[in-house]
Formats: C-alpha cells, sequence, structure tokens
C-alpha cells in the first residue's frame, strides 16, 4: 500500500472491499477481450481472479454477470455489424436456455438435500471442461493440419448416427445467417441441456455453448461467436436483476469498473476475431478452458492452505 | 425542612464527585483517538487511526479494539478420496468482525494473555456455533486463521509505545490501521490499564465507521429497493456497453 497514491484506490460498497482502479479496469479489458475473441462471456475467468484480489465469492459472481452485460452487448452489437449474429437461432437456444436453467436449479437445491452438492459441481466442470477442452484441441489441430496438407481439396465424411437422427427430426427451419437447415428441435433441446449445465455449474454457459454450437449444430466458427454473445447477453440480465433482487450481491460500482475495460475489451476482441482463421480461434479457446481446467483440478487435489472458507464460496 | 434533603442528596453528590475527581483522573487513563470517528466514502482505502493519552509511570496499556459481532456462515473443507472439497456447513455467531489486541512494549506478553484474559483466544468462550454438535475446537483455529489471512484479528506486540516518564507519568501513544474490508458498525475499544501484572482498570470508548455519501445511497439502493437497482444496473451497463460500441464505430469510419 506504501507509495502508493490513495485515490487510485475505490471502495467498493457491496464488496466492502477497496481495490485498485487500474487493476479491475484492467481484468475487465482481458475477459472482455476474451469476450469478443471468442464469444464467451468470460464468467469461468473472471469470478475466480476477482475472489483472488479479495471480493466475496457470491459478490464476485453477481457483478460478474452484471458487467458481462455490457461487454456482451458490446461485442453483440459489433459481431452484428459484422452480419455475425443469427437472431432467429439465438433466440430458439434462449428459449431452451430458460426452460433447462429453470430445471437445473430444481436439481442443484434436490443434490444440495442429498449433500454433497459441492463435489459433484465441481467434478462435472472439471469433466465438462476437459471433455470440451480436449476435444476442441484435437479437433482443431487435426482441422489445421488437414487444412496444410490438402488446401483446396474437398473431404467427404461419412454421415455419422447423430447426423442421420437429426436429419430425420420434424419442424425443419432455414437459419440463413448459420447456412443450415435443421429441426426447431434440435436447438431447443441442445439450449436446455446447456442451461442445466449452466444453473448446475453457476455460469453463463458460453464456453459449453459455443463447443455445442460448433460441433452438434455445425454452424460457422464466426456466426457461432456472435449467436453466442447474442444468448449469453439476455441470460446476464436474468441473472443479475434476480441477483439484485434475491441476494444483493451485485456490486453496481466493481460491475462499473469491469464493464469499462471489458466493453473496450471486447471491442478490441472482435477485430482481432475478424483477422484469425476459425481454427486458430477454436484452438485457442480450448487451450483456455484446458488451463482453467487443469487449475481446477489441481485446487481439488491439493490441501487448502485455510481448511474452512465462507460460506457461499468455493 | 422541605429543602433540606435535596439540599443534603446534592451536597453529599458534590462531596463524592470532588473526593472521586482526583483518584479518577490518577488512575483512570483519558484517551485520545484521532479521527474521532471513521467514514466509508468512494476513496476509502483503509486508515491509521493514533489512540495515545497518559498513565503512572510504573503502569502499562493494553488496548483491544473489538466489533461489530457478526454472525457467519462457513464451509468446512475436508479430504474424499484424493479431492480436498467442502464438507459440511457450520455457522458461528457472536465472534468480532474485527479483534485487534495492541500490546505494550518493553515486555514479552504472548506466555500470559490466556491467565490475563486477554486475545483472540478468549473470543472463543463467547462465540456460539452451529449446528451445537459441531466441534469448536476444531473450527475455531481455522476461523482465526481465516480472520487473519484478512488482518481482521491480530495481537500486536510493541504496538502501544511509551515516552520517557516526567513527573510519575508517561505517554503512551498507539496506531491502529482500519483495513480497507472493514465493514460500517459499532466498534468498542477498551483500554486497561495494569500495575503488577494485574488490571487495574478497563475502560471503554464506542468508535463509529459508517458509510457516507455515494457509498451509502449505492449500499440503501442496493438493500431498499433490489428490484429497481438491478434494472438500473442491467440499464447503466447496456448504455455504456452501446456508447463504446458507438465509439468504436466512428473511430473506424475515420
Amino acid at each position: 500500500m506504501k507509495g502508493v497514491d490513495m485515490s487510485w484506490f475505490i471502495y467498493l460498497p457491496i464488496a466492502h472491499h477497496s481495490v485498485l482502479l487500474p487493476v479491475i479496469v484492467g481484468l475487465g479489458f482481458l475477459v472482455g477481450l476474451l469476450s469478443g475473441l471468442f464469444g464467451v462471456g468470460g464468467g469461468f475467468l473472471m469470478t475466480p481472479l476477482l475472489i483472488m484480489i479479495g471480493i466475496p465469492p457470491t459478490v464476485a459472481a453477481a457483478s460478474d454477470s452484471n458487467q458481462i452485460v455490457a461487454a456482451s452487448a458490446s461485442g453483440t452489437y459489433a459481431h452484428y455489424r459484422l452480419g455475425n449474429v443469427d437472431v432467429k437461432m439465438g433466440l430458439i437456444l434462449l428459449i431452451g436456455g430458460v426452460i433447462g436453467g429453470t430445471g437445473g436449479v430444481q436439481i442443484i437445491k434436490l443434490l444440495r438435500q442429498l449433500g454433497n452438492a459441492d463435489f459433484l459441481i465441481q467434478l462435472t466442470y472439471v469433466i465438462m471442461l476437459g471433455g470440451v477442452g480436449s476435444y476442441m484441441f484435437l479437433e482443431s489441430l487435426q482441422g489445421l493440419r488437414s487444412t496444410e496438407a490438402k488446401a483446396g481439396t474437398p473431404v467427404s465424411k461419412k454421415e455419422s448416427a447423430y447426423a442421420r437422427v437429426i436429419r430425420r427430426l420434424p419442424f425443419k427451419t432455414n437459419f440463413d445467417k448459420s447456412g443450415i437447415n435443421i429441426s426447431l428441435i434440435v436447438p431447443l433441446v441442445l439450449g436446455g441441456f446447456v442451461g442445466i449445465l449452466a444453473a448446475i455449474m453457476g455460469v453463463g454457459g458460453g464456453f459449453i455453448m459455443v463447443p455445442v454450437m460448433v460441433y452438434l449444430l455445425r454452424m460457422p466458427m464466426h456466426v457461432v461467436i456472435g449467436t453466442s454473445l447474442f444468448q449469453i447477453l439476455f441470460t446476464c440480465i436474468n441473472v443479475t436483476i434476480m441477483q439484485a433482487h434475491s441476494n444483493h450481491t451485485v456490486d453496481f460500482v466493481l460491475a462499473l469498473l469491469l464493464l469499462i475495460g471489458s466493453t473496450l475489451g471486447a471491442q478490441f476482441g472482435a477485430k482481432i476475431s475478424r483477422k484469425l482463421k476459425g481454427e486458430q480461434l477454436k484452438i485457442l479457446l480450448a487451450s483456455l478452458v484446458l488451463v482453467v481446467m487443469v487449475k481446477m483440478l489441481i485446487g481439488l487435489l491439493l490441501q487448502p492452505h485455510i481448511l474452512l472458507s465462507y460460506y457461499g464460496g468455493d | 425542612m422541605q429543602l433540606r434533603k435535596p439540599l443534603l442528596v446534592l451536597l453529599s453528590t458534590v462531596v463524592l464527585l470532588v473526593g472521586a475527581g482526583p483518584a479518577s483522573s490518577a488512575q483512570t487513563p483519558a484517551l485520545g483517538i484521532n479521527p474521532a470517528h471513521l467514514d466509508i466514502g468512494t476513496f476509502f482505502s483503509g486508515r491509521r487511526i493514533s489512540l495515545s493519552g497518559s498513565i503512572p509511570s510504573d503502569r502499562d496499556m493494553v488496548i483491544e479494539i473489538k466489533g461489530p459481532d457478526e454472525k457467519g456462515a462457513f464451509n468446512m473443507k475436508g479430504r474424499v478420496g484424493p479431492f480436498w472439497m467442502n464438507r459440511g456447513k457450520v455457522e458461528l455467531e457472536k465472534a468480532p468482525f474485527l479483534y485487534m489486541l495492541l500490546l505494550p512494549e518493553g515486555k514479552e506478553w504472548h506466555a500470559s494473555l490466556s491467565s490475563l484474559g486477554l486475545g483472540i483466544e478468549q473470543l472463543k468462550q463467547t462465540l456460539v456455533i452451529k449446528p451445537h454438535n459441531a466441534n469448536l475446537d476444531v473450527v475455531f483455529p481455522r476461523f482465526v486463521q481465516l480472520k487473519q489471512s484478512e488482518h481482521l484479528y491480530g495481537e500486536l506486540q510493541d504496538a502501544v509505545r511509551y515516552s520517557q516518564p516526567t513527573g510519575g507519568m508517561k505517554h503512551f501513544d498507539a496506531k491502529f490501521y482500519f483495513p480497507s474490508s472493514t465493514v460500517a458498525g459499532e466498534y468498542r475499544i477498551l483500554n486497561r490499564l495494569f500495575h503488577n501484572g494485574k488490571v487495574e482498570e478497563t475502560t471503554v470508548r464506542s468508535f463509529t465507521v459508517e458509510e457516507v455519501g455515494f457509498i451509502k445511497a449505492v449500499r440503501e439502493l442496493a438493500y431498499d429497493r433490489g428490484l429497481i437497482y438491478g434494472i438500473l444496473c442491467v440499464l447503466i451497463a447496456l448504455f455504456v456497453g452501446a456508447v463504446i460500441g458507438l465509439l468504436f464505430r466512428r473511430t473506424e469510419a475515420h
């Protein structure tokens, strides 16, 4: 603290904590950059970082949702102008997500009654992050290699059982922006599945939604990013209002500082994403997801320094 | 005759006060606290307070700062197979949010704290744990470790400094830093005057910490009108997001 100009500090009224202004704005910028680059909200990264600098976990998660509203609004707008938002697909995924999320909240209540829900939550996190990250990483790596080896040569692939089932489903509709023709049931069910996982894991679900859109809906990567941000925007608006109303855990001052950084970061992220190939973006996101997974796994395996934590924390 | 009784009462009160006055001033140290209270405003980042006064040269001054009492819920961590995870919830009541013991220079006090009824360990006596079958002997050391990691609990040796005695009296001075995570409320400052290893007198002063201005307004809105506060948070976030989006569009256009 000594030698630092005190005017750079700002007090957070709900977190009851004083923070260094450039640190918080910088954190916001970093996560906003990832948001614009990969179409993820960044909650899975930002919340642990905020806890590390002393923000209570419940306030960190709720205020993060508030700042994601700005970052995803800014990112959605930037991607919309580039023609990268499939509004129709986003709305269907959102409806599925809301239904799944409501179900997920009931599942988590049941798990808590049965006891040791935290173990299941953390294990789900590690398995999901590990599975999604590894698959994306390997697939993107193969994609990059085959592009280099057979530039311009069309690759004929055998139709999978999943693709055959999807093709036979009714209520087919055209998603022009994504360039796919698929049954309405598919994004509705997949949105519901992500909603359940997001509710159980307590995150926005962007890092699950992106691989779902890429691998299960076969949407182009650039449209995936814009559409994911569009969906995250509405999810986080809902979470912010609910948390402020029910738990009083949204720290507006913290969110404002974070969102100043994150909205700027999101714009830069969107610009950088245009310069990168889809496979390159996927491999970068996969690496990030794997790093977070390894960090969580280490956290589960190593003995904590203090064997007591505030309720609502990790 | 009717005036005699009240007059007697008044006279005896005056005699008592006059008689008690010098003895009291000789033993009860007048404590100066600077600043007299603490305001938590927008740029609050913790604040140093100074405690000072004069005591007879053969006495020692020990200062306790504690409060406000709070109720908290905690996760107990434990090992299941290879994993460390939350294994149960405990609640602690009547634990002060902050506890600092400022010990004087020139003597080792830590060994005798327990016999003097002072120190962090003594807080265990008043603590209430739930569920009642939870083991306080296991939970309390972990709780203290958690508080110490946040710089909210401490026993500070040589924190009370003395001047050279003059005329049988010495000046004491102690500085304490209220951390940036300080919460608003009433804190108690207990001054214990020690003579020959025993507490001779204890005086208690109240110290107010309160939120002011913008911080107070935000907190009141968040707690009293949560729904409006939540909607405002979203609208401001959308506005900032849109403004920065437009600014970038203009920058690109140029």
